[in-house]
C-alpha cells in the first residue's frame, strides 16, 4: 500500500479544518432535552467522574457526528490517493525507460483529460506511480532515451531516489535512438548469476546490496514510456528481454512540420540568397498556415501552406544577401508539436582559403585548382617539393597556416596541421600500399561521398597504381581490381585524402608522361573542385548544413590559439578552444536555433541547430513497437502497476453520507 | 382501629392487625416521662447489658466501657436496654426531591411513618411523627391507639395543598429545627432520600448529638437508581432549579450507577460508624413486605 498525496501542504491543512470544523459546529449547535430530576447531586458527581474523557463520551452517542468524520476522513483518505501494487505485474526488478526524445514535447495529452500538458509529463507521471507502487523489496533503475541512454539512477529500492531522479528528468530536443538504450537495458537485465551490486553496470549506489543481490539472479522488466516514433533495427534479436511497452499520447494529431530546409549565396546571380524549405503535413487532419520568413530578426516574406495529411511542399524564397545572415522560417498555426514549426538556418561571411600546392610540376592539376569556381574559393600556391625542406615550410605546416597541402608525387617528413590530397605519394605515417605498380581497373565508386559527388569515373583508364592499404577507419572512396585507389582517413582534426596512383608520372629519363586520361575528362576540375571544397571545409561555408541537437560538428576556424565563444540562441555565452590546426569539436545542446561562433565579438561562423527529423514530427503514438524480431503490443498497464483505491473510497464516503442522511431523516421522523 | 384509619391510603388495614404485633427496637437507656410497656436497663439499677459499640465524637463519655479500654487500648460504649415509655419521632423527608418516582418516595415515606407510628402508639410510646420544615411544626404529639386518626391526618396533610410549593429546606436546617421544637431524646426515624447538596452528615451528626437512637431509611425510587434516560440532556434539578448538561451514554449510565452505589455504601458506613441503623428501601417495595418483613429482618421492629 502507498500514497500519493493530490493536496499541496497548504491545502492538507484547509482540509484538517474540516473535521475540527464540524465537531465545533455539532457542539455549538447541540440541542439538549430538558429532564426534570429529584437532584443533580448525584448526576454531578458523575459528570466529574467523566470530566476527563467528556469529549470521548460525548463522541460515543453521536452517530451522525461520527458518521461526518468518517466520510471526511474517508474524502481524506482518497485525497492521499492509496494504492496498491498489481500482483499481475509484480516483478521485483525493473529498468523504466523514460523517452525524452522531441516527439515527447507533444501536447496531444493535454486533450486526454490527465491534467498532462505533454507526452512527457503524462511518461513521467506513469513512472511516478509505477515508483509508487514499489515494495521494499523491489529494486528499479531509470534510464532516459534520446539519441543516447541517459542511467538516471541505477538499480535501487529506494523510491526517494528514483522519484529525485524522475524529477530530474527533462525532455529534449533530440531524435530517438533506441539502439543504446536496449543494449545496455539488456545487459543490465538478463543476469544468470547473483552478483553484488557493485558489479551492476552504472550502479555507484552501494547502499542496498543486499535488496541488489537478492534480486540479481531475476531476469529484469524493462518497461518502455514512449510513443514509439522510433526505428529499431530487427537485425539484433532481442527475444530474451521481458520486454513491455506503455504507449503514450494518442492517434489524432496536427502537425506541420519543416523537414528540410538550406540557404545559398547563389553563384548565377550576385547578391542574392535562396531559401529552400519543405513543409510537411505529419498529422492526421488537412491543415493549412501561413508560413513566415524572418531575415535577422525581422519579418521579409511569408507564404501559405495548405496540405492533406501525409503530402508535402517546397517553398523557395529568394532573398538579398548580407554578410551576415540569420534566416528564421515559422509555421505561424500552433500545432501538438511546436519544435518543428520553425527552422533556423544562417550563412556567414564569405571568405577564401589558402591552398598550398607542392608538385614537381603538374599541369592538368594546375589548371583544375585556377578555375573560376577554384579561384572563388581559394588562394593557391604552387611551390617545387624542395620548398618541403626549408623552415618556411616548416614554419607554416607547424601553424597550420594554409587550410589544404596538396603533395604531388612528394612527401614530407613531418605531417602537417592541415588536411592533405596525396597524389602518388603516402603521408608520413600510417599509410602503406603494394610494393608493385599494376593495371587499375575501377569497380567500385562511394558516391555519398562529398567529394565523389557529380563523377563519372567508369571511363577513366589509368595505366598503373598502387593498392593503397589506408589506416583503419578511412573511407575508400575508389575501389580499382587491385586494391583501394582513392582513399581518405581522419588524422587529428585533419582528413588526408590519398590517390594511389600519379596524373602525371616521371619516367627513369627525366621526362613526363600521363599516367591516366583522367585530366582530359570532366571529371577532373569537378573532383579537384570537391576535394578542394570538401578539405577546406568550405562547403559547410557556403551552403549551411543543419546539425540536429546533440550532434557533434566540427568547426574550423583561423585561430589556432586563445578561446572564441559560442553564442547560443538562448543568448547564453559558451567558451571554446580549437586545437592548433583551428577546429574544434563542438556538440550542439538542445536548444533550437543559430549559434555564432565568435572571435574577440566578431562573428566568424555561423550555424544552425534544428530537428528536421519526420520521425520525430511523425506524431501518432505506435500501437506496438519493433524491439529486435519482436513486434510489442503497447499495454497501457506496463506503465501503471499500481491499483488506485480512491474510486471505492469516494463510493465510500457517498454510502456513509446517504447513511448519515437516513439516520438523520429518521430521528427527526 | 378507627373508620379513617380503614379509608386511609396510607395504611391497608390488613397491615394495621400485623402491625399491633410489632414494636420499635431500641438498643439505647432512655428515661421515660411514663411507665411504659417496654423493659428498660439502666447501670446502676437493674442493668442489663445490651451491646458494645465504638466510640465517636460526641457521645457521653460516661457510657466509655472504661475496663475494655485498659484491656484493648480502644474506646467502645456499653449499650443497656431499659424498660420504659418511649419517645418515637418520625420524621418524613418532605422537600422536592421526594416527589418523584411512582409511587412517589413521600407517598412511601409517608406509609412507612404511618406504619411505625401506629407500632409506637400500640405500644403506648410518646408518639410524633413530623415532616422537616414548616409542616412540622403543627405535628401532633400522640400516645395510644387512638392517635391514629390524628397521625394519619397530620400525614395526608403534607401531601395537600403544600405539596405544589414543597419547602425545599436542607436536610440539616429541617433537622435542626425539630431539635428546636423538642426534640427529645428516644427514637428517632428520618425517613429521606438523603438528597440534599449541603450533605446529610450533620443532620445525622446533630441526632446523635442528643442521645437519640436513630433510625436512617434511606428511600430512593427505581428512577433514581437506574434512570430510564439516553442521549444530549439539560437535567433540572427541582429543588433548585440548578441544570446540568450531561450526554447520556451506557458509559455514563455506568458512572452514575457507580456513584450512586458508592453515594449508599458511605452514607452506611457514615451510619455505622456512629451507630445509626442505616435502611435502604426502594420506593417500589409493598409497604406490607417493607414494614413487616424488610424493616424487621434490618432491626428496626421487632
Amino acid at each position: 500500500m502507498s500514497f500519493l498525496s493530490s493536496l499541496a501542504a497548504w491545502q492538507w491543512a484547509v482540509m484538517a479544518c474540516v473535521p475540527v470544523g464540524i465537531v465545533l459546529l455539532y457542539f455549538l449547535k447541540l440541542k439538549r432535552q430538558p429532564i426534570e430530576v429529584p437532584s443533580t447531586f448525584l448526576w454531578v458527581k458523575t459528570i466529574e467522574d467523566l470530566h476527563v474523557n467528556s469529549l470521548l463520551q460525548r463522541l460515543r452517542t453521536t452517530p451522525l457526528l461520527i458518521l461526518q468524520l468518517l466520510a471526511v476522513a474517508l474524502a481524506a483518505l482518497a485525497l492521499l490517493r492509496p494504492g496498491y501494487r498489481d500482483e499481475a505485474f509484480a516483478n521485483s526488478r525493473r529498468i523504466l525507460l523514460l523517452d525524452v526524445s522531441a516527439s515527447m514535447n507533444a501536447t496531444d495529452t493535454a486533450s486526454l483529460g490527465q491534467g498532462d500538458a505533454t507526452r512527457f509529463e503524462a511518461a513521467r507521471r506513469m513512472i511516478g506511480e509505477s515508483i509508487e507502487a514499489m515494495t521494499d523489496q523491489d529494486v528499479a533503475m531509470l534510464m532516459t532515451i534520446s539519441d543516447r541512454a541517459d542511467v538516471l539512477q541505477s538499480f535501487t529500492s529506494d523510491r526517494r531516489k528514483l522519484r529525485d531522479a524522475l524529477a530530474a528528468a527533462r525532455p529534449t530536443n533530440r531524435p530517438t535512438d533506441i539502439l543504446p538504450a536496449l543494449r545496455a537495458a539488456e545487459g543490465l537485465a538478463n543476469r544468470d548469476k547473483p552478483r553484488s551490486s557493485g558489479d551492476e553496470v552504472g550502479d555507484d549506489d552501494q547502499a542496498e546490496p543486499q535488496a541488489a543481490a537478492a534480486t540479481a539472479v531475476a531476469t529484469a522488466e524493462i518497461v518502455l514510456l514512449s510513443d514509439g516514433g522510433f526505428k529499431t533495427s530487427s537485425e539484433i534479436d532481442f527475444s530474451g528481454l521481458n520486454f513491455r511497452y506503455a504507449r503514450v499520447g494518442g492517434d489524432e494529431i496536427t502537425n506541420l512540420a519543416i523537414v528540410a530546409m538550406s540557404a545559398q549565396r547563389n553563384d548565377e546571380r550576385e547578391g542574392t540568397v535562396e531559401l529552400f524549405a519543405t513543409i510537411a503535413n505529419l498529422g492526421t487532419t488537412v491543415e493549412s498556415s501561413a508560413v513566415s520568413l524572418m531575415v535577422n530578426g525581422e519579418l521579409v516574406d511569408a507564404d501559405r501552406v495548405e496540405l492533406q495529411p501525409g503530402d508535402e511542399t517546397g517553398l523557395s524564397f529568394e532573398l538579398d544577401d548580407q554578410p551576415i545572415l540569420k534566416l528564421q522560417l515559422s509555421i505561424d498555426e500552433r500545432d501538438d508539436l511546436v519544435i518543428d514549426n520553425t527552422a533556423f538556418t544562417a550563412l556567414a561571411p564569405v571568405k577564401t582559403v589558402s591552398v598550398l600546392l607542392v608538385t614537381p610540376g603538374n599541369r592538368p592539376l594546375e589548371l583544375a585548382l585556377t578555375t573560376g569556381e577554384a579561384e572563388k574559393l581559394a588562394v593557391v600556391e604552387i611551390v617545387a617539393p624542395g620548398y618541403l625542406e626549408t623552415d618556411a615550410y616548416r614554419a607554416r605546416a607547424t601553424v597550420g597556416v594554409d587550410e589544404l597541402i596538396i603533395y604531388d608525387r612528394c612527401r614530407p617528413a613531418e605531417m602537417p596541421l592541415t588536411s592533405t590530397f596525396f597524389i602518388g605519394a603516402l603521408p608520413s605515417r600510417d599509410w602503406s600500399w603494394s610494393e608493385t605498380k599494376a593495371q587499375v581497373q575501377l569497380i567500385d565508386i562511394d558516391r555519398s561521398h562529398p567529394i565523389m559527388r557529380y563523377l563519372d569515373l567508369f571511363s577513366l583508364l589509368i595505366a598503373e597504381g598502387h593498392a593503397l592499404v589506408p589506416p583503419p577507419g578511412s573511407v575508400d572512396l575508389l575501389v580499382g581490381d587491385s586494391g583501394t585507389a582513392l582513399s581518405i582517413a581522419s588524422r587529428e582534426g585533419c582528413e588526408d585524402l590519398v590517390l594511389g596512383f600519379d596524373i602525371l608520372s616521371t619516367s627513369e629519363d627525366g621526362g613526363t608522361t600521363y599516367n591516366t586520361d583522367w585530366q582530359v575528362q570532366r571529371s577532373w576540375p569537378v573532383f579537384v573542385l570537391n576535394a578542394m571544397r570538401y578539405l577546406t571545409g568550405v562547403t559547410q561555408l557556403d551552403t549551411q548544413r543543419s546539425h540536429q541537437p546533440g550532434q557533434v560538428l566540427t568547426l574550423t576556424t583561423d585561430r589556432r590559439q586563445g578561446e572564441l565563444s559560442i553564442r547560443k540562441p538562448t543568448g547564453e555565452i559558451e567558451f571554446v578552444k580549437p586545437d592548433s590546426s583551428g577546429r574544434l569539436n563542438y556538440t550542439a545542446d538542445d536548444s533550437l536555433g543559430v549559434y555564432e561562433l565568435e572571435d574577440e565579438k566578431r562573428v566568424v561562423d555561423l550555424f544552425a541547430v534544428n530537428l528536421f527529423d519526420r520521425q520525430e514530427s511523425r506524431l501518432q503514438s505506435q500501437p506496438t513497437v519493433q524491439i529486435g524480431f519482436n513486434q510489442v503490443q503497447s499495454d497501457r498497464v506496463a506503465g501503471q502497476s499500481r491499483r488506485e483505491l480512491w474510486r471505492w473510497l469516494l463510493l465510500g464516503v457517498l454510502g456513509v453520507l446517504s447513511l448519515e442522511w437516513w439516520y438523520y431523516a429518521k430521528r427527526l421522523g | 382501629m378507627t373508620p379513617n384509619a380503614t379509608e386511609s391510603k396510607l395504611l391497608p388495614p390488613s397491615l394495621l392487625a400485623r402491625l399491633e404485633r410489632l414494636e420499635l427496637a431500641s438498643r439505647k437507656i432512655f428515661r421515660g416521662q411514663l411507665q411504659g410497656e417496654r423493659r428498660s436497663k439502666r447501670k446502676g439499677q437493674s442493668v442489663e447489658f445490651a451491646d458494645y459499640r465504638g466510640y465517636v465524637p460526641g457521645d457521653d463519655l460516661r457510657m466509655i466501657d472504661w475496663n475494655l479500654y485498659a484491656r484493648l487500648d480502644q474506646l467502645f460504649l456499653k449499650l443497656f436496654q431499659e424498660e420504659e415509655d418511649l419517645h418515637l419521632h418520625v420524621l418524613v423527608d418532605a422537600s422536592g426531591s421526594m416527589r418523584f418516582g411512582i409511587p412517589t418516595k413521600l407517598h412511601v415515606a409517608k406509609q412507612i411513618a404511618a406504619a411505625l407510628g401506629y407500632v409506637g402508639l400500640c405500644r403506648s410510646d410518646r408518639v410524633r411523627v413530623a415532616a422537616l420544615g414548616r409542616a412540622g411544626d403543627r405535628a401532633p404529639v400522640m400516645r395510644g391507639r387512638t392517635g391514629l386518626p390524628r397521625l394519619l391526618t397530620y400525614l395526608e396533610s403534607i401531601d395537600g395543598a403544600s405539596a405544589d410549593q414543597p419547602e425545599n429546606i436542607s436536610l440539616a436546617t429541617g433537622v435542626k429545627e425539630f431539635l428546636v421544637r423538642g426534640g427529645s431524646p428516644g427514637i428517632t426515624v428520618l425517613i429521606t432520600d438523603l438528597m440534599d447538596k449541603s450533605g446529610y452528615e450533620v443532620a445525622l451528626r446533630s441526632l446523635v448529638g442528643r442521645r437519640m437512637d436513630v433510625f436512617l431509611i434511606h428511600l430512593m425510587s427505581p428512577e433514581e437508581l437506574d434512570p430510564p434516560l439516553l442521549g444530549d440532556l439539560r437535567l433540572i434539578d427541582v429543588e433548585d432549579a440548578d441544570a446540568t448538561e450531561i450526554t447520556l451514554n451506557a458509559y455514563a449510565l455506568k458512572k452514575y450507577r457507580e456513584t450512586v452505589r458508592g453515594f449508599i455504601d458511605s452514607a452506611r458506613g457514615f451510619c455505622r460508624r456512629r451507630g445509626i441503623t442505616y435502611v435502604f428501601a426502594r420506593s417500589d417495595t409493598p409497604i406490607e413486605s417493607l414494614v413487616t418483613d424488610y424493616l424487621h429482618k434490618r432491626g428496626v421492629v421487632r
